[in-house]
């Protein structure tokens, strides 16, 4: 099971910072308070989405191709992220 | 595609030039149908029977009915949509919007020898009422398939878009009745 990054505070609703950080490999802990990037508040869907989107070098039609919806579709999802993203960096 | 989608939002998944080449071929089938049924739109979300014109005349009407919608769609989506619309796609989606009204023209078979015009109330029949609901159902269906068109072409969404949309519907039906009368005075319709 695919476990999901937090990053609003279940308690107050603010965004959360990363604590610390620990190797994969040799375990070695790195504690600080990181603020965390921009795309990573965003969810699964808008991540696979902006992922498509640079791996279609940010062609639109190619994109709808790929995912079987129309260009206006692929085009009014690429905009509801611009605007998810404008307000966050407003936040 | 669930069904529900394919019937009353396929521009998921076809907008452009394929949804147009589809939505015309489909009103093109729609005016030889409404030829042969003698039913007429003379607005953009109404149809009436009774009255033979030309062949041409029920093409020049889909044309009517196709233009207006998107020429104040697509003006009014430049003006309230933040997206980067394209004419191509408010053209596709909306030809193929109209293409239940073919249902509607076939519902003209049914009331062959009526005017469209009721004078007295003996002559509504059972026939009459059942065929005019079917129509009824066949219109708001055009105007769910509409919507979404709307909706999808132009990315205009919540309540400004809603009200967007009935607004510019409204005004369309009232001028598309007002063209379709000045052009039935320079046909023959018998």
């Amino acid at each position: 099971m695919s476990k999901k990054l937090p990053h609003t505070c279940p308690s107050c609703s603010a965004t959360l910072n990363v604590k610390s950080l620990v190797c994969g490999n040799c375990q070695t802990e790195v504690s600080g308070n990181y603020g965390l990037p921009l795309l990573a508040s965003l969810t699964d869907e808008e991540q696979e989405f902006i992922t498509n989107f640079v791996k279609c070098s940010g062609s639109l039609k190619v994109m709808a191709q790929n995912l079987g919806l129309s260009y206006p579709t692929v085009r009014n999802l690429l905009d509801d992220i611009i605007q998810k993203i404008e307000s966050l960096q407003v936040k | 595609m669930k069904l529900t989608s394919v019937l009353f939002n396929p521009f998921i998944r076809v907008a452009g030039t394929k949804a147009l080449l589809i939505g015309l071929l489909a009103m093109s089938v729609t005016a030889i149908v409404c030829f042969l049924s003698n039913t007429h739109f003379d607005g953009v979300v109404d149809a009436h029977t009774g009255l033979k014109a030309p062949l041409f005349s029920y093409f020049v009407e889909s044309v009517i009915m196709l233009g207006l919608p998107v020429v104040f769609f697509y003006s009014v989506a430049l003006i309230f949509s933040k997206s980067s619309i394209r004419f191509i796609d408010v053209a596709g989606t909306l030809a193929l919007a109209r293409w239940p009204m073919i249902f509607a023209a076939i519902c003209g078979f049914g009331l062959q020898g009526h005017t469209g015009a009721i004078h007295d109330i003996n002559e509504i029949t059972p026939v009459i009422v059942a065929i005019s609901l079917v129509e009824l159902l066949i219109t708001i269906w055009m105007i769910v398939m509409m919507y979404n068109a709307f909706k999808v072409s132009c990315n205009v969404k919540g309540i400004s878009g809603n009200v967007i949309f009935i607004v510019v519907l409204l005004f369309v039906e009232v001028i598309s009745h007002v063209i379709s009368n000045e052009f039935y005075k320079y046909i023959r319709i018998v």
